[in-house]
């Protein structure tokens, strides 16, 4: 594992690298672009607070990813999974009244059981087929998106709406924000609290046992007597749970309304933070720290130099890219700096 | 099968190297096939119809134009040659290049900051959570004379960022912000529907213009029947009434801002009834209009955007917001010192609508034309007060 990290860190290494080589091609200064990086995500106490909320649903939808993955099956559901979640969360926060903070917190166990739901069914559709599993998820993300937005369109629009939006939720329902000037809300604590959370169920249970077992080797697992469908069923379970929280805590946090196509691709991003994260529930901290720092930074890149903001994409870019093919970094390293050293190994 | 049982224990528990390896190059496979169908996800269209224009669904006409009572705090000394007023821009998530009003209000900003020397910068927010975002970084440089926020959906991000900084001056198009330091600017969108109502009026009559049938009746679909598109319809009938009196105009609403399906029905329907003309005021659903016009072989009106290209033979022309204008404006105000809060309804004077023919094939006879000039001047000098409602 500890090896592994290590690779994780070399390919971020990697990808400033040839980013910096890029940003140059195109007439640009590398040092400038990244300090401007840094400074608008850790430059100030606002840009520090901009970079954790930006952090905050990636950790939830990270963490999905992450954990599915421990047992072998591959949640990349978890856009749909977040905007119903959301969508839900917003929905109970306007329409059910509760009183003071109950609101908040129903509101979040209904975002969770609703992006637990959309991860069951794939996974009780799919059976014993994790192959299937990976293109259902997929494919339920349109049909989670598509039923949000058919809901919010023709049933849900505020009242006198003109844009394609729901209307403010209670404020009981809402996630206070650390500071009205920053996005940060309080979120990012149910975010930690998620992570140990995880790590706990992985690694300190039966059941995150038998699941880390049977992602290594789900056949000799079967042999041992594990029930492989009901461990990968229940994973994919909390799995969504996450996702769900993770829309839950961008609508009650962020927008406390639900705005249609609220998600940049967080789902998305989420899979990219746990590979990142080599699934490991405390990586997805750093991981999902980096991407929010890269898109608070991305944005005063975007607004003191003259780049596009698309160079933080690029960046993310390479470096799943070293991830994924670690042999071209251990090539590239093993020729120009250690020739010798492979062939001790050897 | 002991093997296998071996197996599982050594990875658990004894962590096989060998084993390991194994594992990772195995999982390095899954990820690299996970990439290719994330990009194949990743490259379907996006859906998040986030409702980018309901048609002109924001601007409210029937709301009296509230004169800007307080002028604002702001400076009014004129900018010395030599240090340019700077301006920034917040387009809509949409981004450029969405041939709409954030590439409109581009082209905009971008030619008067040439003409008054001025320097502009924008961003373009990768979601709607980052129009906050930009707008208060932008603010609190205090650099920027003006803050431009492109588009209705930056409503509530603007109402919350604007307070935060009273003496910054900020404008947003296309929809309402009731702050003293904004200014909103809208359309009167039912003075271009007149113009396209005369048009319509007199071509239903001339069967030489391509795809025109016998019959005096022309249609008018709109996304939903409210206030707001009523004065559309309102003030495309009324410009057709008034240059044929006996024409017959069909009305009908699709019921929402998303539906081409349900609009190419009503724009048929319509077109079977005898319509050889209709206009569309129906947001996305519009492109159902054309569609049937394509379909028929009749004739359609686009609204918002120059939408003539999309059927160049079965396009009359398009009635234009123009955000260009709106920005170039708004830039030549602040210059002057002349901005001033509020809500702001661009009507044919200002040149904040319009209507054109240009990329259809459909050539609109000049007999035409000189009824439309003459009606705009009348409305321009304020002789002729267009419709906003429905008899």
């Amino acid at each position: 594992m500890k090896s592994d990290m290590v690779g994780s860190i070399m390919a971020v290494i990697a990808s400033f690298v040839v980013g910096a080589i890029i940003v140059a091609i195109f007439g640009y200064s590398p040092l400038a672009a990244y300090q401007a990086l840094i400074q608008g995500a850790f430059g100030s106490w606002y840009s520090l607070s901009q970079t954790l909320a930006n952090a905050t649903p990636l950790i939830f939808t990270g963490l999905a990813v992450a954990l599915a993955f421990r047992g072998g099956v591959f949640n990349i559901g978890g856009e749909g999974q977040l905007y119903l979640g959301g969508f839900v969360a917003a929905l109970v926060g306007i329409y059910l009244h509760l009183p003071g903070k109950l609101s908040l917190m129903v509101a979040l166990v209904a975002a969770a059981a609703v992006g637990a739901l959309w991860a069951l069914i794939p996974a009780v559709l799919t059976g014993h087929n994790p192959a299937i599993l990976v293109v259902m998820t997929i494919m339920m993300n349109p049909i989670g998106t598509s039923l949000a937005d058919y809901l919010l369109r023709y049933h849900f629009l505020g009242p006198g709406a003109t844009t394609f939006e729901t209307a403010p939720v209670e404020a009981g329902a809402v996630l206070p924000r650390i500071s009205t000037q920053s996005q940060l809300s309080f979120g990012i604590f149910l975010a930690l609290a998620a992570i140990i959370l995880v790590h706990y169920l992985l690694f300190h249970t039966a059941w995150g046992f038998e699941l880390r077992s049977i992602g290594y080797n789900q056949l000799a697992s079967r042999y041992a007597g594990m029930r492989v469908f009901k461990n990968t069923s229940l994973a994919m379970l909390v799995s969504g749970a996450l996702s769900g929280l993770a829309g839950a805590v961008v609508i009650l946090g962020i927008y406390q309304r639900f705005v249609g196509g609220f998600s940049p691709g967080y789902g998305w991003d989420g899979i990219a933070v746990a590979l990142l994260a080599r699934n490991s529930p405390f990586a997805v901290i750093l991981t999902a720290g980096l991407f929010g720092a890269l898109r608070a930074g991305g944005i005063n890149l975007n607004l003191t130099t003259n780049l596009p903001i698309d160079l933080i994409d690029v960046l993310l870019g390479l470096a799943i890219c070293f991830v994924a093919a670690p042999d071209i970094l251990k090539y590239l390293t093993s020729r120009a700096w250690i020739p010798l050293r492979r062939k001790s190994v050897d | 099968m002991q093997r296998v049982n071996t197996v599982q224990f050594n990875l658990l528990i004894q962590s096989n190297r060998k084993k390991k390896k194994m594992i990772r190059k195995h999982s390095t496979v899954k990820l690299l096939l996970i990439i290719a169908l994330l990009m194949a996800g990743c490259t379907a269209p996006s859906a998040t119809p986030v409702a980018e224009s309901p048609a002109s669904a924001t601007e409210a006409p029937t709301a009296a134009p509230a004169e800007p009572t307080a002028a604002p705090a702001e400076a009014t000394s004129a900018p010395t040659a030599a240090e340019a007023v700077k301006v920034a821009v917040v387009f809509a998530s949409s981004g450029l290049g969405d041939k709409s009003f954030n590439d409109s209000l581009y082209a905009g900003v971008d030619q008067a900051s040439k003409d008054l020397n001025i320097t502009w910068k924008y961003a373009e927010p990768n979601s709607d959570s980052e129009y906050e975002v930009y707008l208060r970084q932008f603010a609190q440089s205090g650099d920027y004379k003006l803050i431009i926020s492109n588009g209705f959906s930056q409503g509530s991000s603007l109402e919350k960022v604007a307070p935060e900084f009273p003496d910054q001056n900020f404008m947003i198009v296309d929809t309402e912000v009731d702050q003293p330091n904004v200014a909103s600017y809208g359309y009167k969108s039912e003075e271009a529907a007149y113009l396209a109502g005369i048009v319509a009026g007199l071509a239903t009559k001339d069967t030489s213009i391509p795809n025109i049938n016998d019959q005096n009746v022309i249609g008018f679909v709109g996304g939903m029947d409210i206030p707001l598109i009523q004065a559309f319809a309102a003030g495309f009938k009324g410009g057709a009434l008034s240059v044929n009196p006996d024409v017959t105009v069909l009305i009908s609403y699709v019921g929402s801002w998303a539906d081409p399906a349900k609009a190419k029905e009503l724009a048929l329907s319509q077109f079977q009834q005898g319509a050889d003309v209709v206009y569309q005021v129906a947001s996305q659903g519009g492109l159902g209009v054309i569609e049937g016009a394509k379909q028929s072989g009749y004739l359609a009106i686009g609204q918002d955007d120059n939408q003539n290209a999309l059927a160049p033979d079965n396009m009359l022309l398009s009635v234009l917001k123009r955000i260009d204008n709106t920005g170039a404006l708004a830039l030549k105000e602040t210059v002057d010192g002349t901005w001033q809060p509020g809500v702001h309804n661009l009507g044919l004077a200002e040149g904040g609508v319009d209507i054109t023919n240009e990329d259809s094939n459909v050539k609109i006879p000049d007999s035409i034309m000189a009824e439309v000039e003459k009606a705009r001047q009348s409305i321009i000098s304020g002789e002729l007060t267009v419709p906003t409602t429905l008899q």
